[in-house]
């Protein structure tokens, strides 16, 4: 449970900025390895969580701290009432905030500033009051890995293109992957977040929980066997289609196995976590607490949106037709060099074609991930 | 206006018009990406491994049947009776039906 400041009995809460314990009340400072465990024996297996209950809304919050859970942070009702103290597994350790809440909002407004797109209701709402400090349970893991691709790409030969097949089998040794240990969290997400510094890990004391809410692992071993083989095969693939040369190289089909060595690592990572509704649905942008990574989708508004599409085509057009007008002054419409022209034209409105429908495709993947109800929930959850 | 005349112009205008909204649909992406999509990054294979990838098989222009050939050779789990200590942590959330050797 969070220890009290020894001077005043006040409240402390760690400050990232200072990587200090600080009293709110006499303003006294600690080092959270100088603050002394008086429950050491009992602490060496588990740790004690309060789980407090918004009989408002029903939100669940989870703190080790003392102060933070007097109102229902998600509904603002007083309701709240302590509900039970929970027994945690330790993690094996843990990175401490560094960067502030402060720091996350400014983080996240360097991307508002000068934004032509994102709605300023939503640029209103990145206030403090919509940003939790949330540690995430990561399983740090080293493994073996060995994944068999089956590909096909596409290739010229002499004025038409055909497909071709490859095959690729191989295996590798990682090491230091951190897997994210909560079933909730989308894993496409989590992995988005990286890098984090294990340089910076310390070793658990639950006092680096004090003004932030945490969550535990809900993972059995087959979940992180299935988590650690998902993330070692998008690495894998990744570098796996490097090495065809063809053109829109597919992995058709794939097999792959992992071992992961023994005592993975329980860490615990922190997040920031900014959730706020736009138009009625919900989002959820994350800002790594450790290097200030912004990771998320923003809504646009779809008016702006379509008004630059309009004036972009507008002048696009223009160009094209001042284009299209000297060609036809020099040389006569249907001549070779003319019929060479249109088709270069073409060709390059085929390839943007194809580039703007794919990234189009992966951004409307990346905002359902952000508009995703189950982590709207899961801050829900931890937040209250 | 001659019919033929008509169509070569229709085909014309209709291949301008598409170059346009491609390269329309290609900048809009552009800046939705600068200005919407962010964080879009994970760590590749290098950051976790010093060695890299050990190729077991690298063919290229393969034959139809190869599909079967690579996943019958790779389709056992090279790993199969490696024994390991399980934390206590993920032991307590395991549910009594849960198969460890399958992913």
């Amino acid at each position: 449970m969070a220890v009290l400041c020894s001077n005043c009995a006040g409240r402390l809460v760690f400050n990232p900025a200072t990587q200090k314990l600080e009293c709110a009340t006499c303003g006294s400072s600690f080092r959270p390895e100088d603050v002394e465990d008086k429950n050491a024996e009992l602490h060496t297996k588990y740790y004690d969580t309060r789980v407090y209950v918004c009989s408002h809304c029903g939100a669940e919050v989870i703190t080790s701290d003392t102060e933070s859970s007097s109102f229902c942070v998600y509904c603002g009702n007083p309701a709240i009432v302590f509900d039970r103290i929970s027994k945690e597994y330790r993690p094996d350790g843990l990175i401490p905030f560094k960067i502030t809440k402060e720091e996350a909002i400014k983080n996240i407004k360097i991307r508002f500033l000068k934004n032509p797109i994102v709605p300023k209701e939503v640029m209103a709402k990145c206030v403090p009051e919509n940003l939790r400090g949330i540690y995430i349970p990561y399983w740090v893991i080293n493994a073996d890995y060995t994944e068999a691709d089956y590909l096909s790409g596409k290739v010229k030969r002499g004025k038409s293109t055909v497909t071709k097949y490859y095959s690729r089998a191989g295996e590798i040794t990682v090491k230091n992957v951190p897997v994210d240990g909560s079933n909730i969290l989308n894993d496409d997400i989590s992995s988005k977040l990286e890098p984090f510094y294990l340089e910076d890990s310390k070793s658990f004391d639950e006092d680096y929980l004090n003004g932030f809410y945490s969550n535990t692992s809900d993972m059995n071993y087959f979940d992180l066997r299935k988590s650690a083989a998902y993330r070692c095969h998008k690495m894998f693939a990744e570098e796996v289609v490097k090495t065809v040369r063809a053109k829109d190289v597919k992995i058709e089909d794939s097999i792959y196995w992992v071992d992961i060595h023994d005592e993975p690592i329980y860490m615990m990572f922190p997040v920031w976590f900014f959730t706020f509704k736009y138009n009625g649905k919900p989002y959820t942008v994350l800002v790594n607490g450790q290097s200030g990574k912004v990771v998320g989708t923003m809504p646009w508004e779809k008016k702006r949106v379509v008004a630059l599409a309009l004036t972009t085509f507008v002048l696009v057009m223009a160009v094209i037709a001042m284009i299209i007008t000297g060609l036809i002054e020099k040389w006569v419409l249907l001549s070779t060099i003319f019929v060479y022209a249109l088709a270069a034209i073409t060709l390059l409105g085929t390839y943007s074609f194809t580039k703007g429908i794919a990234g189009l495709r992966r951004i409307n993947k990346n905002l359902k991930l952000t508009q995703s109800e189950e982590i709207f929930k899961f801050v829900k959850k931890r937040q209250g | 206006m001659d019919e033929q005349v008509f169509m070569m112009y229709s085909v014309f205008i209709g291949m301008l018009v598409f170059t346009g909204v491609s390269i329309t649909l290609f900048i809009v992406y552009k800046i939705l990406n600068k200005y919407s999509n962010f964080g879009d990054s994970s760590c590749r294979m290098d950051e976790y491994s010093l060695r890299g990838i050990h190729y077991l098989r690298d063919m290229d222009d393969v034959p139809s049947t190869e599909r079967h050939f690579l996943f019958s050779n790779y389709g056992v789990n090279p790993y199969e009776g490696r024994q390991h200590s399980i934390p206590e942590q993920l032991l307590k959330n395991t549910k009594p039906d849960d198969d460890f050797d399958q992913i």
